[in-house]
This record gives structure tokens, sequence and C-alpha cells, in this order.
């Protein structure tokens, strides 16, 4: 029998050689630059998401009484539990962070243009899958302040004009967010949101080398070995420093819902709530008769939207509409820290 | 118009083909997504509610309220300093977050955007855009019974 080395193994099965001739005379430059380091962080924060997940989910019980106590039997008692959840913690934190990011380096570059637009939508989308997976991750322990954000969440949602009680119906399993059922948003949490990270994943990294690989540039870095290195090192770079705060801030538990006779003071909800629950405080009661959450709920949704299909509402308003981009982002950045720092 | 005499092309056919493959595949995308929807959502709750409750006064007096369900639906109970007791819908009518009753200000206050309430529903402050709706209370030997929704009457 031939002696067969582990190289050559791998190489006979998976020919990246081929890839690596492809991309040969490839370069990235401009903002291009950014945006490849930004989604190979994203990529690697999205490797801890899954990593870390799998190992809480071993634990985790998804029904109300029982969560928190399962959260907590991994902090306190289960090896390294504590490391674990935090990285997962943190770890969604920067993939919202990083995301965003990824958003205002692909908008500066006008990476949203011909032929980038697809790409750019999946960012978007992306984002939005992000925040979702942020926000069911936050309410799976079923602390006091997942019990808060179900209830604001639930009942936002139900204001939205068609879909509403079919979404919150789907999402917290009834109208009442105080019985939120746990085992859908595990459900989406761990299955659904996670599809469509893979779909997403497809779709940029087959956007990514095919681009590349038709439209060889010029200027800039060549993509292997140089990009390519840089990009495998994001990896270990991103792991430690997820490490390192996982470490030095440990996301701690927060309390069990109060006893409903309780009042315990205005609660504040999760930071990537808080643009949201901002605007729903400063709604008005009532706009032109129809109500005021109904109103900003249907324009962040349309916002949502515009953003989803910018490429194209630019291409067909023309070059009047070139700084509308930038514009939302420059707003919606603005909703952010404004709400932060209330 | 093909080049190849051995495979002409029909604009009409290949048209005709087209629309059939897109209307496949469109109601293939249906026949998946609406099982999968009607799937997702929760059939109707069968579960039956009690219509009324019934709280020991003394209790009630002692604690200051307390919050029971009528009908399915979470109800406040307060007990007011000059006896009286008033149950009032628990739900806030800005985004249905549970109210809870603060014995300091004598106010109903709701935890998520600061929505008050006095004790006889109607709105003090913040983002609601209607009162809490009142329930019936009725006190008998040392006990009250919560049953049943009343019209606000403002």
């Amino acid at each position: 029998m031939d002696r067969v080395s582990a190289p050559s193994w791998f190489a006979e099965r998976y020919p990246a050689e081929a890839l690596s001739r492809t991309l040969r005379d490839a370069r990235v430059g401009g903002f291009g630059l950014p945006a490849a380091l930004l989604g190979a962080l994203c990529g690697s924060l999205l490797a801890v998401e899954v990593a870390t997940g799998a190992l809480l989910a071993l634990y985790y019980r998804a029904d109300r009484d029982g969560a928190r106590a399962s959260v907590q039997h991994v902090i306190t008692r289960v090896e390294f539990g504590e490391l674990v959840r935090s990285l997962h913690g943190w770890a969604s934190h920067a993939l919202l962070a990083s995301l965003f990011a990824l958003l205002g380096v692909m908008l500066a570059g006008a990476l949203h243009r011909k032929p980038h637009e697809v790409a750019f939508s999946a960012v978007v989308v992306a984002w939005f899958a992000a925040l979702a997976s942020a926000f069911t991750g936050a309410l799976l322990p079923w602390t006091s302040r997942s019990a808060l954000e179900a209830a604001v969440a639930s009942g936002a949602v139900a204001h939205l004009p068609l879909v509403g009680p079919a979404l919150r119906a789907i999402v917290f399993g009834g109208a009442r967010p105080d019985l939120t059922d746990l085992a859908r948003v595990q459900g989406l949490h761990m299955g659904a949101l996670p599809a469509l990270w893979a779909l997403l994943g497809v779709a940029l990294a087959l956007h990514a080398v095919g681009h590349l690989a038709h439209e060889p540039s010029q200027k800039g870095v060549r993509v292997v070995p140089e990009l390519a290195t840089r990009m495998v090192a994001v990896a270990p770079a991103t792991l430690g420093a997820l490490l390192t705060l996982a470490v030095v801030r440990p996301l701690g538990l927060g309390a069990a819902p109060s006893a409903a006779d309780t009042l315990t003071g205005e609660a504040r909800p999760s930071w990537f709530m808080a643009p949201l629950d901002a605007l729903l405080r400063v709604a008005p009661a009532d706009v032109l008769g129809a109500s005021g959450v109904t109103v900003v709920l249907t324009l962040a949704a349309l916002l949502a939207l515009g953003a989803v299909m910018l490429p194209w509402i630019e291409r067909a308003l023309g070059r009047a509409t070139r700084w509308f981009g930038l514009a939302l982002y420059a707003l919606v950045l603005g909703v952010m820290v404004l709400a932060l720092l209330r | 118009m093909s080049d190849d005499p051995q495979h002409p092309t029909n604009p009409a056919r290949r048209r005709l083909l087209d629309s059939a493959i897109a209307l496949t595949a469109c109601g293939a995308t249906a026949a998946v997504a609406v099982p999968a929807a009607r799937f997702a959502l929760p059939p109707e709750g069968s579960a039956s509610a009690s219509a009324s409750v019934t709280l020991a006064l003394d209790e009630l007096r002692a604690a200051g309220s307390r919050l029971v369900e009528v009908g399915g639906e979470p109800v406040l109970v307060v007990a007011l300093p000059d006896g009286e007791v008033r149950a009032l819908a628990a739900r806030c009518t800005h985004l249905g977050c549970t109210v809870r009753f603060a014995r300091a200000s004598h106010e109903i206050e709701c935890p998520c955007h600061g929505a008050r309430f006095g004790v006889d529903g109607r709105v003090v402050a913040g983002p609601a855009p209607a009162p809490l709706a009142a329930y019936e209370v009725t006190e008998a030997s040392g006990a009250v019974v919560i049953e049943r929704r009343r019209a606000w009457t403002g």
C-alpha cells in the first residue's frame, strides 16, 4: 500500500490549488481591502457563535420555569461554562458591530453598486439576521430583561399592518408575551436563523470569488497570498480578542422575572434594542387617526426594505440619490448613538 | 434566432416554455411555503380560563395589590387606603407590558416605557394612548370577587 502524506490526501480531495490558480492575477484595492477583512472578521465571529452555541445548547432547557436555571447551571457548575457563554455573548455583540461597519465601508466605497448589488443586499439582510439572533438569544435565559423585551417586541410587532399578529404568533407562540413559548424562540435562534446565515455566507463567498476571478484588478494587494494571509490571520486575532473580553468582562445572568406585583422601576432594554425602544417611547399616541406605534413601525419597516433595495432604488432614481445610502446610514447611526446616550 | 440550422429556435415556444417554468416554480414555492407558514402558526388555545377570581380581603390589603388572571387576561387588583378595591386590566395600552401598582405614588406604572395611570385607569403620563379597562369588583364576607370587564366610563 502506498504511503500518502496528509497534505497530498487533502489536496486531492479539496483542490484549493485550483482556486489559488484562478485567483493568481486577482488584486484587491481601495475599499475592497477593508471590506474583505471585515468580511473575514464576520466569518470568524460567526464560527465562534456556532461553536459556542452548539455547546450551550447541550444544557439549555426551553421552558420559562427552567430556562434561567439551566443557564445558571452552565455558568456555575459546568467547566468553562461562564467562558463559553461569555464568548457567545461577546461574539454576538461584535458581529452586530462588524456587520454595521462592513455596511459603512461598502457604502463609502460604492460597493453597493453594480456588480455588487446582491452582495450589499445580502449584508443588509445579514445585519437584520444578526439583530434577530441577538434578540432571540437575549430571550432564551428568560430573565427579567428577557420578559421585558418579549413584552415590548410582542406588543410592537402586533402593530405592524397585515403581518403583525401572525408574526407575533409565529415568534412568541401567542398574544401573551408573559407566556412566550421559548421552544419557538429556541427554534428560530438555533435553526431558522443559522440556516439563513449559511445561505447568505454561500451567496457572499460565491460573489467574492466569482467577481475576483472574472475581473482581475491591476491595483491593490494580491489576493493570493497577501490578502488570503491577512484574512486567515483575522481568525486567531478575533478569538484572542474575544477570549480577553470574556475573561475580563464575563457576561452575568440577569435577575429572574420579578414578582408580578412588585414594581422594580423602569427597566432598560439591551443596547441593540435601544433605538427601536427609544422610537416607540417618543411615538405620539395618534398620528392622523392611526396609532403612533403603527406609524413608527411601518416607517421603520419601509426604511429596512429601502436599505435592502438601496442599490436598485439609487439606480432607478439617478445621480440625485447617490448620497441617499450614506444619509440613511448616518441616520441609523445617529439614532443608535442618541438612544444609547439617553 | 439560433444560427444552428440543426436546432432552430421558435421564440413563441421559448416564451411559452419560460412562462410554464416560472409558473411551475411559483406553484412549487407556494406548495412548500403555505403549509410551512400554516404549521408555524400555533393552533387556537383550548385551555379553559377562569371567568372570575376570589381574593381574601385581608391578604389583598396587606399586599396592596395582586396580579390575577380573569378570563385569560391579567388583571391588577389594588386595595386603596380608603378601603376601596379596584380591578384594572394589567396590560399597558401602549405595547401590552404588564403594569404594576406603585404604593408610594398610588399610581399604576408600566416598567417598559414609563406610562402612568391613575387607580381609576386614566392615563396620567407617558405614551399610553388609552386608559386601562376596569373589571367588576364585588365585596362579600371578607373577600372580593373580580369578574368580567366593564366598559370604561371615563
